[in-house]
């Protein structure tokens, strides 16, 4: 009779779920179970790597293929829009405009935010015709001269930093003085003579002192003026060039200087 | 054993490579199920293995120890034990296939309800589980049709 029961599946079976069930009541309380399911997790995370990886390299192929779709699409909708614009322009009769011989257009690769005001790389180099103390302008304004140089890049000194020392000239007055950053986003106008009393507005561009830069490059207006020290005024500029939105820049490459 | 233990694997790696959330088909019990109804086995082994497999089911991923360790203990001699009450000559491969697919009906059922209380849709999941038992079961029958007539007694 007993060995009968011992070898009945039924008992078993009521016995494994009130085994079962009083498991589960007892791992509501006990925080060995958290500890348990850690263990089986980490023993089987090797077991069950192929599946994670192929998990893994599954899902990051769906959303390649669902970013190349977003992507093809928004080419396509702004080719046609490239394709009406032209259609526009040709209609309104403007022609296009030819790249300033002498100028070389470059991205900004790098801009570092503990050398934000001071310094940027471009892609292009030597190998564009940059030199050492190439100008480079944003919209036609200086916004900093080439410090570095490389094969496809080059270092610009940007016009904030106190780095950077331009001879300038007020258009109007002809009065030189030295432009120069606070390394801190402002362009400050020194060596004005306190007796001098420039306006706001008055435009100013380098000079013909320089040794690296043409003259003549518009670099900003005056803003506002400053407290006198030792007999000198200085002027905080109100540059040309928008340094908050600088992705692309012109360097003034060798045939563009005199 | 061994068999019962790739199976386990085999469901764990489903598992895995499933979305999260997604209840993969009851490989595990469906095959110990199977070699229950033949009786080549000892089905007393056979409830304590599938207690064992589902005991590391629940640690790996339910998160609640003991609830599939003892739904597949129970549901295992519940239907392999009123299995083996039914005459020989009634064993056939369509009431195997309805035995199979009642008891992973329950088996998903269950896990749906135990988490209804989340919120969560499920059903649809459960659902989901079902649809993919179905070739394993269809599986199973097909081997079940192809042994020699009914089941041995014995």
């Amino acid at each position: 009779m007993e060995r009968k029961g011992v070898n009945n599946p039924w008992v078993h079976g009521v016995l494994a779920g009130v085994v079962g069930l009083l498991l589960f009541v007892v791992s509501l309380q006990l925080p060995l179970a958290r500890n348990a399911m850690d263990a089986t997790a980490r023993f089987l995370y090797w077991p069950e790597y192929p599946a994670s990886a192929l998990r893994r390299h599954l899902r990051e192929m769906y959303l390649w293929i669902t970013r190349e779709t977003e992507r093809q699409e928004r080419f396509e909708q702004l080719e046609g829009e490239v394709l009406a614009l032209r259609t526009v322009v040709r209609r309104l009769g403007v022609t296009e405009q030819q790249p300033v011989r002498g100028m070389v257009t470059a991205r900004v690769t790098l801009r570092e935010p503990s050398r934000w005001w001071q310094e940027i790389r471009i892609d292009r180099g030597s190998l564009s015709g940059i030199r050492v103390g190439s100008p480079v302008l944003q919209n036609g304004f200086l916004v900093g001269r080439v410090s570095q140089i490389g094969e496809g890049y080059a270092w610009v000194e940007l016009i904030t930093s106190s780095a950077l020392l331009i001879p300038a000239v007020l258009d109007r007055t002809r009065d030189l003085g030295v432009v120069t950053g606070d390394d801190a986003g402002r362009v400050l106008l020194l060596y004005i003579p306190e007796e001098k009393n420039l306006q706001e507005e008055m435009s100013v561009s380098t000079a013909l002192v320089g040794e690296f830069l043409p003259p003549g490059i518009p670099i900003g207006k005056v803003a506002f003026a400053q407290e006198v020290t030792g007999g000198y005024r200085p002027y905080v500029l109100a540059i040309g060039g928008d340094l908050a939105r600088l992705y692309t820049v012109s360097v003034m490459v060798r045939e563009g200087l005199p | 054993m061994i068999w019962a233990t790739g199976m386990w694997y085999l469901q764990d790696l489903l598992q895995v490579a499933a979305s999260s959330g997604v209840p993969v088909p009851e490989l595990f019990f469906l095959f110990l199920l199977l070699l229950s109804v033949t009786e080549e086995y000892d089905l007393c082994g056979m409830v304590w293995i599938a207690f064992v497999g589902g005991l590391f089911w629940d640690l790996r991923w339910t998160g609640l120890p003991g609830f599939t360790a003892g739904l597949y203990g129970l549901l295992l001699s519940l239907v392999a034990g009123t299995w083996r009450l039914i005459p020989v000559q009634g064993r056939t491969s369509s009431l195997f296939g309805c035995c199979a697919l009642g008891a992973h009906l329950v088996i998903g059922l269950m896990r749906g309800a135990l988490l209804l209380p989340t919120g969560a849709s499920l059903w649809p999941l459960v659902l989901l589980q079902q649809l993919a038992g179905m070739p394993l079961i269809l599986l199973g029958i097909l081997w079940f049709s192809r042994r020699e007539g009914p089941c041995r007694v014995p």
